[in-house]
């Protein structure tokens, strides 16, 4: 590097960090010399976790060579250590550059040209269709395609084929927070944004590992802490995580039960006269354990069998930190509640999601600034593309839902569809779709972006049921080594990240658009291209899908949610180009975004004559509901024979199945392979020491790992993380699911551990 | 190399101290404070390291005594893309998942050519 280029680039760094730290805009280039600047900086978001944090990719010579926070967007200029290796992921030689196919089960994958690709596909999907029905084809999608990408394939699935087999990956991360929203307050998606960090004087943090799966958002919770004294932070999880470090109180509870916990929490509230009967006798309904109506006083009584005392006892946690917790929690002035996967992905995960949000409607801790239930998603499009545009099984775009004939009917005209052609059934939730797969029912699947070979839970199952002889199962994925294009037969090369535009919708109910910065290598294309080619190969109506690029399904995608209580018609596309993100409801192009939902002169829908201040317009009567969910614990408890909880958990270089973090020499250094996390008693009774090999064993599979001893799971407990393809320890975990949401149980099941 | 630019945030009293800490370290070019008032209030440090090595440096940066934590803002790559605008990465290994248990391990499909 020549020194005047190596001199600019240590002042812009400096600069950028500075201008981070002090909340300044981005820093001027004007001081560079022509030949030493970016060609250009393109505004997109990153494409790892659900927090959504803007970046700045810088251009030169048409390769992306920079990557900085973009200081406009929520994270402020700021990036985590994941997010900021994201150009060698991009510049990575191993990607997939061309269409492959297989020509014979247990054959290699063979390159093809696109024309070949997309005809035997679409071939073979009407073939299934007109030979066995459209149930006999499905869609399996991710949180990590863009909401063009969800929306287009949701529309030529359902109504284009006729099935509505549609479902994908955050089945597995977040359906049980939906369930929880929809529920409790009619809607889904939080009222609150990540703004209410910096107003929140008490965070409940329970299920989530904030540190290691969130960092960007960890920061601004533990900066909060730092620069306002008496900020309380109570973490709740068996484990104590990096996360647990910052809090003033860890209350490690035994595995499931935390439904336990809550509801003493809500007892001590409403004994020690700490709710907030203003709030919730004007805007809360209250349904009993039967799902009855009910009110306060039977709310009151079914928390009798839930008092500290019996309760500490299940949980195994002092009385005492009940009390505190509860106290903490309902006499701040504002009590921000944060969750994740230890909360949903459980059998009993919606049940855990709506008793969270009981808290704060008794408390009134809720639609204030700092004040509000906040569920953290795992995946960058989670939310805006899966959630919201309807790509599950169950839902139509904008909140709408398949058994609803006025639903349907909306849809059928918005698609301008004869009378009855969404079929009213549900298609098949994500665990049933690949048992759907194993038994020969469906027969070809798309598998977009997503690694489920990897994720899904009860491995050996699923990898038996993708390899049914009768199925065709085609891939559209960006990297060779994801563990399931060892099931493909036919593989499409994707354009990533940002050699496509496209919208990602974050946790915050914030929709951002990536640019494209960069071409595809190879052969890649946007996806949005080649599920147009391949639905008209597929003998889908043309109308249906008349788009030339995602700007095209994006525009009607904005007309789909015109009018809902998903209003964001006045996102166009010429805005997101100029603003980093803006956060629905946004229903016309002056509208700025909505940070405080539900509450009037903040939310649009909200009418400006509402007598009230608050208005829960997603329930009929204008209330969410408190509801007394009984605590029942996990599907599969210890027992003699598998004394032990097993826990799925993260660690912060990696994310998800690893296949771009892996491509990060030091993030894969840093944690090269999976391991058995054992608290240092059960080690000293199990004659385990760190480092020993142990072979850790369920009712569905063993393996052989090593330990790793310490304090961090509570004595009981071991955990393992999911990134290591070549320790599939979902093999190990159970595909019992909630039975709301359906999604499975990957944080507790029953386990034993031995050495080797 | 590649060249980064960080906040390292810590207290006033701590900032004299790492500063210190800091001069002479391998690979920092440039350590500043953070004027008063500032959102993280603390060092701006600019970091350079090949890129294989930055992760580990940044890591153990955060890991320094009186370190409150570790806020990244910028990241360039540019001088070790290859002339493809390609970057070295590890050696590919075939991600076969046989051997991950003892039991039942589930068909294989093929391999990736």
């Amino acid at each position: 590097m020549n020194s005047s280029r190596r001199d600019f680039l240590r002042f812009f760094a400096m600069s950028a960090a500075m201008a981070a730290a002090t909340g300044a805009g981005l820093p001027t280039l004007a001081l560079a010399a022509d030949d030493q600047k970016p060609d250009k900086w393109v505004k997109g978001v990153c494409r790892y976790c659900g927090t959504g944090c803007g970046v700045m990719v810088g251009v030169k010579n048409g390769k992306a060579v920079a990557i900085q926070g973009d200081p406009n967007n929520h994270n402020a200029g700021l990036l985590c250590l994941k997010g900021s290796l994201l150009i060698p992921v991009l510049n990575s030689k191993e990607r997939v550059t061309q269409p492959m196919v297989r020509r014979k089960k247990g054959g290699p994958l063979e390159p093809v040209s696109w024309d070949e690709a997309l005809d035997l596909m679409a071939s073979k999907f009407r073939h299934s269709i007109d030979t066995y029905g459209a149930n006999s084809v499905a869609w399996y999608g991710s949180g990590q395609c863009l909401t063009e990408e969800s929306y287009l394939a949701s529309k030529i699935f359902k109504a284009g084929f006729g099935t509505n087999n549609v479902d994908g990956n955050p089945r597995l991360c977040m359906a049980s927070a939906v369930g929880g929203y929809t529920t409790t307050f009619g809607k889904d998606e939080p009222m609150g944004t990540y703004a209410d960090i910096d107003q929140a004087t008490c965070f409940f943090i329970i299920g989530s590992n904030t540190s290691e799966a969130h960092p960007v958002l960890f920061r601004r919770i533990a900066r909060r802490k730092q620069v306002e004294p008496g900020i309380k932070i109570i973490v709740a999880d068996p484990r104590r995580t990096n996360t647990a470090r910052i809090a003033d109180m860890h209350v490690a509870f035994r595995p499931g039960t935390d439904l336990a916990f809550m509801h003493s929490m809500a007892w001590v509230i409403i004994n020690e006269e700490l709710d907030n009967p203003r709030f919730w006798q004007r805007y809360v309904s209250f349904v009993d354990a039967e799902g009855k109506p009910s009110d306060f006083e039977g709310y009151k009584a079914f928390l009798e069998n839930y008092r500290p005392e019996k309760v500490a006892e299940i949980c195994r946690v002092p009385v005492a930190q009940i009390y505190s917790a509860a106290r903490a929690f309902a006499e701040s002035s504002a009590t921000m509640s944060l969750w994740c996967m230890g909360i949903n992905q459980r059998v009993q995960g919606v049940f855990a999601n709506n008793l969270i949000h009981n808290l704060h409607l008794l408390t009134g801790q809720i639609c204030r600034p700092g004040a509000t239930p906040f569920s953290l998603t795992g995946q960058p499009n989670a939310c805006g593309g899966v959630r919201d545009t309807g790509a599950l099984s169950h839902l139509l775009p904008a909140g709408r839902a398949i058994p609803n004939p006025k639903h349907r009917a909306e849809m059928e005209k918005l698609w301008g569809l004869p009378e009855g052609r969404i079929s009213p059934n549900p298609g098949y939730h994500t665990v049933a779709m690949f048992e759907a797969l194993g038994r020969g029912d469906v027969k070809c699947m798309v598998i977009c972006e997503t690694n489920p070979a990897h994720t899904l839970p009860n491995l050996n199952k699923v990898h038996k049921a993708m390899s049914h002889p009768e199925s065709f199962i085609v891939c559209i994925e960006a990297f060779p080594d994801a563990v399931t294009l060892q099931y493909a037969d036919l593989v499409l090369a994707p354009s990533f990240w940002c050699e496509r535009d496209g919208v990602y919708g974050c946790g915050e109910r914030r929709y951002s658009l990536t640019e494209k910065a960069v071409d595809s290598p190879g052969k890649c294309r946007p996806t949005v291209n080649t599920l147009v080619e391949f639905a008209k190969r597929a003998g889908v109506d043309p109308k249906l899908v008349n788009f030339k690029n995602a700007e095209d399904v994006w525009n009607e995608w904005r007309m789909v949610a015109k009018g809902t209580t998903y209003d964001f018609y006045g996102m166009t596309r010429e805005r997101l180009r100029k603003e980093s993100g803006i956060i629905w409801p946004c229903p016309s192009e002056d509208h700025p975004g909505t940070n405080l939902r539900f509450v009037r002169g903040h939310d649009p829908l909200v009418p400006a004559d509402h007598p009230d201040k608050f208005f829960f317009y997603g329930k009929p009567d204008g209330k969410p509901t408190i509801f007394m969910r009984p605590a029942k614990g996990a599907a599969e408890e210890p027992d003699a024979e598998y004394p032990l909880y097993l826990t799925s958990m993260r660690v912060i270089d990696h994310w998800h199945t690893a296949t771009m973090t892996g491509k990060v020499p030091e993030l894969l250094k840093a944690n090269p392979a999976a391991f058995v996390e054992i608290n240092e008693q059960d080690a000293a009774s199990l004659g385990v020491k760190h480092g020993d090999n142990v072979i850790l064993e369920t009712r569905r599979d063993k393996m052989e790992l090593p330990a790793r001893v310490s304090d961090v799971c509570r004595p009981g407990l071991v955990a393992v993380p999911f990134f290591d393809p070549k320790k599939l320890v979902n093999k190990l975990f159970l595909d019992a699911t909630d039975p709301g949401s359906r999604e499975p149980e990957y944080k507790i099941c029953a386990a034993r551990v031995r050495k080797v | 190399m590649a060249i980064a630019g960080i906040i390292l945030s810590a207290s006033a009293a701590a900032c004299a101290r790492l500063e210190k800490a800091l001069q002479g370290r391998d690979g920092i070019l440039d350590v500043q404070r953070t004027p008063d008032g500032a959102d993280i209030g603390g060092l701006v440090v600019v970091v350079e390291q090949p890129s294989d090595k930055i992760q580990k440096e940044l890591m153990a940066l955060r890991e320094l005594p009186e370190v409150d934590d570790l806020h990244l803002a910028f990241a360039d790559y540019e001088d070790d893309l290859d002339a493809q605008g390609h970057m070295g990465c590890p050696a590919h290994e075939s991600r076969c998942h046989a051997g991950a248990g003892d039991g039942e391990s589930g068909e294989q499909a093929g391999e990736t050519k």
